[in-house]
């Protein structure tokens, strides 16, 4: 009899705790979805940087994405692609522990950044 | 009492798959256990609409390393703050 009981409070307890991870989920993409909407203001920042200063050096070529990176302009633009595939890839993700997220999320900012010194670099 | 418990348990096991189907299949209303936030977890998600990215354009006046020093992609707490 107390195992009947204890099974009936089990399956009285058990969806609510799917519900409250279900609405955990939610938020974590939405703060995962919040801060690539910066990372990509960034990157399109970085990509009108190095538009700009093509232009100014005079370079009409196509941009490298996967490879023939030989020249800072073009290790430049590599990167800054790399950087926008993996936002991409980033968005298309889903979290159920908040410490997984901000770990993968450290991880974009990273590639952001490397990003930003090899531009740095070609400037 | 053996036909007793059996009886128990099946009532038992009917009320716990209304409930896992009543929370599943977007439970809410008067007759709801839980508050008003978790009955919102059993709608359907919307898609999170991403907004439209700023266009940047600079000329031949910018400054290039200025404008590439102004870029600092972090993580904030703030950003967080949704789950507490």
């Amino acid at each position: 009899m107390k195992i009947i009981i204890a099974i009936f409070l089990l399956t009285i307890v058990f969806p609510f705790t799917v519900s409250a991870q279900s609405f955990s989920e939610e938020v974590l993409d939405r703060i995962n979805q919040q801060v690539c909407n910066r990372f990509e203001e960034d990157l399109k920042k970085m990509a009108a940087i190095m538009e700009e200063l093509r232009e100014r050096e005079g370079i009409t070529e196509t941009r490298v994405a996967f490879g023939g990176v030989d020249t800072p302009i073009k290790s430049a633009d590599y990167q800054i692609t790399y950087a926008a595939e993996a936002i991409a890839y980033q968005r298309a993700q889903k979290y159920s522990s908040a410490s997984r997220l901000r770990s993968t999320l450290g991880v974009l900012k990273g590639k952001i950044l490397q990003a930003k010194e090899k531009v740095s670099i070609a400037l | 009492m053996i036909n007793k418990k059996f009886l128990v348990l099946i009532i038992i096991l009917l009320v716990s798959v209304f409930l896992i189907a009543k929370y599943r299949g977007g439970g809410g209303g008067s007759g709801s256990m839980v508050g008003p936030e978790l009955n919102q977890v059993t709608e359907s998600p919307q898609p999170t609409p991403t907004p439209t990215p700023r266009e940047f354009k600079f000329d031949s006046s910018t400054d290039l390393k200025q404008e590439l020093d102004f870029i600092n992609p972090q993580v904030l707490d703030s950003d967080f703050e949704g789950l507490e």
